[in-house]
């Protein structure tokens, strides 16, 4: 069957991908799992045995549940947040012939450019105590005090919504460009104006870019780990930044693979949901 | 059902000018085409009748009103995309009942309407089906059914038949008349293929650069092309240039290429330079009959064999190759001498002042 020879071929040019995938990241999760069943020792680290401590406290100890929480919550209003400022970006650079559409673009993409740790600095200054942000508030009159904007959940959004919107935007900039003019222009003949061209037509044929560009966001946002690290401070704590301190500060390995473990289930839930939702999309397309 | 007017149309793209001042008035429930070849703006027009383009001058009415600044999706026109542009998204339903539900028909006559529009393309069964799950010629149909269901005052098609294989293309081109006629819609459709010009229209706009070269009815625009350009896109043509030597009885006697004498009916002052369009199948060979004014000895330099027809390529004394079509009940091979003859009204003295294009 010709079908058959298709899929061969399929496989045979995906799989220096899927081997790296194995080698890179499937194996080093899957070891992962055998110490986070392990118990902790203090000062030696790993210990004998096996229990599935690591999890239960994971699960139900306020602490942590409130930090799986707050780094889902993240994800969820970072993605919402970069979909909703970079659809009307994406859509504008999509569609505009404009000789300015090459500078948008690049503009776009500048943040990408410059250095992570530069990019988050650069927000320290503008969001802390005597920051730019709030020296404007307070001189302009608009606050009396200076405003909390860093060591919380606004920091992280708006430092997280900043690095990652060209993620966003480039994915829906793909996929956007992809639609038809001339199925719009047909929407438009059959007596649809631009709001119902939009709702009817554009909105429905850049789904997938919106689901893909939301699964990227999403991934991104809650293993971003520098940014929350620095915005976030000492004292507000995501998922990530919790890993990284239970491994490094307080060789607590066993307790750092459970929680790294829940994230990547967490992620793989969402990619399962995000594809089963494209499915049904394709399905009625 | 309305009439169409366009009066002055422009387009610049530019220092491009894509469509230079055309003026047409179209008859309700007539069908005429937009015929020349590719970039010659006759999509441009089109687009600019539905509203998708905006004119930089000139006027557009549809039923005597000026619509000219009206946005696409006020103008309740029907338009068919060449590359049919049907909503991946949507099943072949909820793609004819786009236009109703955009008006806000009721729901009962939603189902009724696009199922009267489905069974007129002869699509019923389809509903459920989605565009890519159609071959080219249902997708055709569908989009077909999409643009006439809301009963738009005048339907616009854009090379509606050239994504088909050819023999679909015959069988839609009878399909699309049918259609045309019994909604006795006004219609107005953009072609390349002067053929398709010729068989399917009331009235062919012949188009180059911008401008209407001439509109007519098809045997007029065959009969009679208003210039050369016209004689050579419409129908296979022989042209050439030729000198008047003198005049009798209404026949202009003229030297061709090569020195060849030539007979044609028109009036012309001696020593004229006049171009002449000589259609392949009026070059006739054989017997040459005692009215014929022209008659000559050639050889067949070429012969194509093309089922009911030959096209042969003939070189006469002095040089002078004109190409000839004859029913294949006769055929000469390559390297055989045969009389070719033609009538003095055969061949068509084309107008003196565009003999330069």
């Amino acid at each position: 069957m010709p079908e058959r020879r298709w899929d061969l071929t399929g496989l045979g040019l995906l799989s220096p991908l899927l081997l790296l995938l194995l080698f890179a990241f499937l194996l080093p999760v899957a070891a992962l799992i055998p110490t986070s069943l392990r118990p902790y020792v203090a000062g030696t680290g790993v210990g004998e045995g096996l229990t599935l401590g690591h999890y239960a406290k994971a699960l139900t100890d306020s602490f942590y549940l409130e930090i799986i929480l707050r780094t889902v919550g993240l994800g969820f209003v970072v993605t919402l947040l970069t979909l909703v400022i970079g659809y009307p970006l994406a859509y504008v650079l999509a569609r505009s012939t404009s000789r300015w559409r090459h500078w948008l673009t690049l503009l776009v993409v500048f943040p990408l450019l410059l250095n992570l740790v530069v990019r988050t600095f650069g927000w320290i200054a503008l969001l802390a105590r005597r920051g730019l942000v709030n020296q404007w508030l307070i001189g302009l009159g608009l606050a009396e005090e200076p405003l909390r904007l860093m060591f919380n959940f606004t920091g992280l959004l708006i430092g997280l919504t900043h690095i990652f919107l060209p993620f966003m935007v480039l994915v829906l900039v793909a996929v956007i460009q992809n639609i038809p003019r001339e199925v719009e222009d047909a929407a438009r003949t059959l007596g649809a104006g631009f709001w119902a061209v939009f709702a009817r037509v554009t909105l429905p044929l850049s789904a997938p870019g919106i689901l893909s560009g939301s699964i990227l966001v999403f991934v991104l946002t809650i293993s971003a780990l520098v940014t929350p690290r620095l915005l976030g401070g000492p004292t507000y704590k995501v998922m990530s930044t919790l890993i990284y301190e239970q491994f490094l500060q307080l060789l607590n390995w066993p307790a750092g693979s459970a929680m790294a473990v829940v994230m990547t289930l967490i992620v793989l839930a969402l990619i399962l949901l995000g594809t089963r939702l494209a499915r049904r999309w394709e399905a009625r397309a | 059902m309305a009439t169409v007017s366009l009066r002055g149309l422009t387009k610049r793209y530019g220092a491009a000018v894509a469509v230079a001042g055309v003026d047409l008035a179209i008859a309700e429930s007539e069908m005429v085409a937009l015929v020349g070849p590719s970039g010659c703006g006759k999509t441009t027009v089109l687009r600019m009748i539905a509203g998708l383009i905006e004119p930089d001058a000139g006027q557009v009415l549809i039923g005597g009103a000026d619509v000219t600044r009206a946005p696409a999706h006020k103008r309740n026109l029907g338009l068919v995309f060449q590359s049919y542009a049907l909503f991946p998204h949507l099943s072949v339903f909820e793609n004819v009942a786009f236009g109703l539900r955009r008006r806000r028909v009721p729901e009962a006559e939603i189902g009724r309407r696009v199922s009267q529009a489905l069974a007129l393309v002869r699509l019923e069964g389809f509903e459920g089906r989605f565009p890519r799950q159609l071959s080219g010629g249902q997708q055709q149909r569908v989009a077909l059914a999409r643009a006439v269901v809301t009963e738009p005052r005048v339907l616009l098609l854009d090379e509606p038949l050239s994504n088909l294989d050819a023999g679909l293309r015959d069988a839609m081109r009878v399909e699309l008349r049918r259609l045309q006629q019994s909604l006795g819609i006004t219609t107005i459709f953009v072609t390349h293929d002067q053929e398709e010009a010729l068989t399917l229209a009331d009235r062919v706009a012949v188009m180059r650069a911008g401008r209407i070269e001439q509109v007519g009815a098809p045997q007029e625009v065959y009969e009679r092309p208003a210039n050369a350009f016209v004689a050579g896109f419409v129908g296979r043509t022989n042209l050439l240039d030729a000198v008047v030597v003198g005049a009798a009885d209404a026949l202009l006697h003229l030297s061709g290429p090569g020195g060849v004498p030539l007979v044609v009916r028109g009036a012309a002052p001696p020593g004229a330079r006049v171009r002449l369009a000589l259609r392949h199948e009026k070059l006739r060979l054989g017997d040459a009959p005692p009215d014929a004014a022209n008659v000559h000895l050639a050889e067949v330099a070429l012969a194509a064999f093309a089922g009911a027809q030959c096209q042969y390529l003939l070189r006469l004394p002095g040089g002078l190759e004109l190409q000839a079509e004859a029913p294949s009940n006769a055929v000469f091979p390559r390297g055989a001498q045969v009389t070719a003859w033609w009538t003095a009204d055969d061949m068509i003295l084309l107008p003196a002042e565009t003999a330069d294009a």
